[in-house]
């Protein structure tokens, strides 16, 4: 199986995957690059501050990017204006 | 033969050593102890030792390297529930329980020694005191389970993987494998998300934390404790929970 590195990065700075994972295909790639990011907002949210300035990039060995998931994108927020019952997105 | 006979003998020493510091044992006890029959194995990392729902006909004895104890969700997602390393029983249940409902795997290459069930069963009839330090032992277990369910239950990330690694440290200690002063760990972001129940990401950004904080400091995939009074106290770490095993 292929082997993919989950790099976390904002504009500036970026934390390394140092071992990286294999998946079997990319959609479980994608998948597991989702549940990382959320987890990741979930921990900000418990601490009281959220920074959705990240990413993270998956690449492969080589070093390509072959997915890559901004912060923002990775969960919807409802605004307090909006009605109950009011479509989604 | 005599390089076989001291190769035999390593596994039972750690094994005395470790029923003796958790229990008291004499010479006849200790005696019995290191004439158990068993057959040696060693291991690459990685390797599945005992699959969930088999029925083991012999013990496992980790006389060198780490292994842990592990469960799976249906869909794949792995809860490790323990970390064991030399002179531990890793599964001494199989002696009064016929399934077993867990898994238990290597993390880095490793010995160990597999012992018949029935020969360390009569072993613990026989020797009261090897019987009541084996069953000290399978209550220490039980103990350390509880600390971690509090641990993934109850605790932040920062302080849960400090935690974890924490105990990790002191058990090593207790039988001479490195100090807290510089303990550089063996396992993987991976392994160490698969015990807190964070993913590898997280773990990560967790461990930079630490770094940060002056507790670890890390060099790619390798990390060591620089602070070990700092990271206790972000664990708020109590090793009275390990007992006499640490």
């Amino acid at each position: 199986m292929p082997r993919y590195f989950m790099q976390l990065r904002d504009g500036s700075e970026e934390l390394l995957d140092p071992d990286g994972l294999e998946y079997a295909d990319i959609d479980i790639l994608q998948k597991n690059v989702l549940v990382a990011v959320r987890e990741l907002i979930s921990e900000d949210v418990k601490s009281g501050v959220v920074d959705l300035r990240f990413r993270i990039d998956a690449e492969d060995r080589d070093g390509s990017i072959v997915y890559s998931l901004a912060f923002t994108r990775a969960l919807e927020i409802i605004p307090e204006d909006r009605p109950h019952g009011a479509q989604h997105g | 033969m005599a390089h076989s006979m001291v190769e035999r003998d390593v596994p039972l020493l750690w094994l005395t050593r470790k029923l003796k510091r958790i229990g008291q044992l004499d010479a006849d006890d200790a005696s019995r102890l290191a004439s158990l029959p068993l057959r040696i194995e060693r291991i690459p990392r990685h390797r599945e030792l005992v699959r969930e729902g088999a029925a083991p006909e012999q013990c496992c004895l980790l006389a060198s390297g780490f292994a842990c104890r592990y469960k799976e969700t249906e869909t794949g997602a792995r809860q490790i529930v323990s970390f064991h390393l030399r002179g531990d029983l890793l599964d001494i249940q199989h002696l009064l329980l016929a399934r077993a409902d867990h898994s238990l795997q290597t993390i880095t290459e490793a010995t160990v020694a597999w012992i018949p069930k029935p020969e360390l069963l009569r072993l613990a009839w026989e020797r009261p005191n090897v019987g009541k330090a084996l069953w000290r032992d399978t209550l220490i277990d039980a103990s350390i389970f509880r600390e971690w369910v509090l641990n993934v239950g109850r605790r932040d990330a920062k302080s849960r993987v400090a935690h974890m690694l924490c105990e990790f440290v002191v058990r090593c200690e207790a039988v001479g494998l490195g100090t807290a002063a510089n303990f550089e760990f063996p396992m993987t972001q991976e392994q160490i998300g698969d015990a807190t129940g964070l993913t590898t990401v997280h773990v990560n950004r967790t461990l930079k934390s630490l770094d940060a904080d002056g507790a670890l400091v890390r060099d790619r995939n390798r990390f060591q404790v620089v602070d070990w009074k700092r990271l206790c106290g972000i664990a708020e770490f109590d090793p009275s929970y390990l007992h006499a095993a640490a």
